[in-house]
């Protein structure tokens, strides 16, 4: 049954004061799916994934984890159901290693002697292995990255939120991100946010656009690059 | 675990515990190791789980209290000993609850359990009628309640602990406290904790319930400084409110901050040269007390920023460094693993 949906969100809704972040967001992800999520700046994608991820509680609307209604439950809840989240700005433990901030992930759920096994095959997967005794807090951007996904990735989830996991990164990086989101996906559904269009005509196959807080299209990478909409919404610049 | 945390502790605690009483009179010795282990407890909260909690008197004076009210109503020493450590534990459990599961920010809740302290300081000098009696034991107000049975050796209840039998007891709970959160903090819980103060949205996102881990780690500190109070209690044979005082708590924090927060045994170490310069300056009349605090914390501040206690190790590593001798103690440069663990 790999199409069941697995994440659903109707008529989702966040408000900040008079800004309607979230205006109505209809959105389905069906299982082992890898979706794109677009749209420009302040169209409501980080808020949208705050959401699912309990970071923040919506206003209106309602948000479905396989079958269960998850508005209201704190981020280590929805931790806790399978689901893992690569926030906008890398939020990571700086004053640790990278081996620690791994290790944390992976033993929230595991003994500390697959905790410790895990750690090591995700170091081994993202080659920052020679990385592990090195503080956060020193590493470069893009390292950095690849740590908060690695630390994602030890928390062993079946859904993955990637917001913005090509920003900042190198051209050989970028490489690696997409061989480890294609491994990723063959087990886990994704959600990937990318400003980077190339990025996301190299890994996508269905794409949703938001526009001002609602869903302005979805359908195939093909249709939605061709969309004179879409076109529109990024006012002129080349989609 | 053993080697690396428990065995440097016994090596140089237990030498220590035998050396210090030559050097030093033990009644001096003692308050110092009460103030040790409260200074540890502050230490444990706010440099390992990152609470700042400007109220660690009150547990400190709530430890003490439990323990003379509980001495005058069992005429006994050693249940009034777990009850100093356990009201204080129970008593954060549930105030703790409170300020995480409220998910208060951290600047309120050093402002809450400064109220809260202030609270108690008030309510301990105002309890001076009739009517503040639990059981046998008058609150007293500021006069505070003496006359209370102390601890005696446990197989031999004729036997009082004082002085230097008083000292031994206390430095080897300074030591077992000290050893019992050097293995927690090795420990997942530990870790976790350590990863909470370092990133408190990352770790719910990984799973962690930060409120339930913050409630107890608050509650574990509350305990330690309930035991101080209670190691404290002993040695002065009378609770004040005084206690419970803003200049208490303050000095608390001063300890741990010229310590060295951020490690274990800086606050003890803070608190021992703080709390001896204190006596001294006890001793005279010349210059005021609370100003040379003030100016060694200044110093402090300024010059050794990661306080005492860690400028110590560094300089220790830099000194081995520079050792021809010492070269394959030289330990592998590059990596600066945070002295955080010590
Ligand atoms: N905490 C907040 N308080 C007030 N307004 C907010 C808050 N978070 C987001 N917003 C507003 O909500 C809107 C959507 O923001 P969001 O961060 O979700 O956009 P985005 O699609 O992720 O944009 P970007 O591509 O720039 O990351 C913006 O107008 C933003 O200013
Ligand atoms: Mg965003």
């Amino acid at each position: 049954m790999s199409n069941r949906v697995e994440l659903e969100s109707r008529g989702l809704g966040m408000q900040f004061g008079g800004v309607h972040a979230l205006a109505g967001v209809d959105f389905k992800l069906r299982r082992q799916e890898l979706r794109c999520l677009i749209g420009p700046n302040g169209a409501g994608k980080s808020t949208f994934f705050k959401c699912v991820c309990g970071m923040l509680k919506p206003t209106a609307g309602d948000i479905t984890i396989r079958g269960q209604r998850t508005n209201g439950l704190l981020p280590h809840q929805v931790a806790r159901l399978g689901i893992g989240i690569k926030t906008q700005v890398p939020s990571v433990m700086n004053g640790l290693t990278v081996r620690e901030n791994l290790w944390l992930a992976a033993r929230r759920d595991n003994t500390s002697a697959v905790a410790n096994r895990l750690v090591a095959d995700i170091m081994d997967r993202l080659l920052i292995t020679d990385l592990a005794a090195e503080l956060l807090e020193t590493l470069a951007h893009g390292k950095r990255q690849l740590v908060e996904l690695g630390i994602v990735l030890a928390g062993q989830p079946w859904l993955i939120l990637l917001d913005e996991p090509a920003a900042g990164l190198t051209a050989d990086e970028v490489d690696r991100m997409i061989d480890v989101i294609t491994d990723i996906n063959r087990e886990s559904s994704l959600i990937i946010v990318e400003h980077d269009m190339h990025f996301v005509r190299r890994i996508a196959r269905q794409v949703t656009v938001f526009h001002q807080g609602r869903v302005l299209i979805d359908a195939d990478v093909d249709t939605v690059m061709a969309s004179q909409d879409v076109r529109d919404v990024y006012l002129g610049k080349q989609v | 675990m053993f080697a690396r945390d428990v065995l440097p502790a016994l090596i140089i605690g237990v030498p220590a515990m035998f050396v210090l009483p030559m050097l030093f009179d033990a009644y001096t010795l003692t308050v110092l190791t009460a103030y040790a282990l409260l200074a540890l407890s502050l230490g444990f909260i706010w440099g390992f789980a990152g609470i700042l909690c400007f109220g660690q008197a009150a547990f400190f004076g709530l430890g003490a209290y439990s323990f003379a009210i509980a001495a005058l109503n069992m005429g006994s020493a050693w249940g009034p000993f777990f009850i100093a450590i356990l009201v204080p534990a129970v008593f954060a459990a549930v105030f703790g609850a409170l300020l995480f599961y409220g998910r208060l920010s951290d600047v309120y809740l050093a402002v809450v359990t400064l109220v809260m302290t202030l609270i108690l300081f008030k309510f301990m000098n105002s309890s001076a009628g009739e009517i503040y009696k639990l059981g046998d034991a008058r609150l007293g107000g500021y006069n505070g309640i003496p006359g209370f049975e102390t601890l005696t050796i446990p197989w031999d209840p004729g036997e009082y602990l004082y002085d230097e039998s008083l000292f031994y007891f206390a430095f080897g709970l300074l030591v077992l406290v000290y050893i019992l959160l050097r293995v927690l903090l090795k420990m997942p819980f530990g870790r976790a904790l350590v990863g909470i103060r370092e990133n408190e949205q990352r770790a719910e996102l990984m799973g962690y319930d930060i409120r339930l881990m913050k409630t107890i780690a608050f509650s574990i500190g509350a305990a330690i400084a309930g035991l101080a109070g209670c190691l404290f209690a002993n040695w002065a044979e009378i609770v004040t409110p005084a206690l419970f005082s803003l200049g208490q708590s303050a000095e608390i924090i001063i300890w741990v901050i010229v310590g060295g927060a951020g490690t274990l045994l800086g606050p003890v170490v803070g608190a021992a040269i703080l709390g001896y310069t204190k006596f001294l300056l006890g001793q005279q009349s010349l210059i005021d007390n609370t100003f040379v605090l003030g100016v060694i914390l200044i110093l402090a501040v300024l010059l050794l920023p990661q306080g005492i206690f860690p400028s110590l190790v560094r300089l220790w590593h830099w000194l081995l460094a520079r050792l021809p001798s010492a070269a394959p103690l030289r330990r592998r440069s590059g990596r600066s693993r945070r002295d955080k663990d010590v």
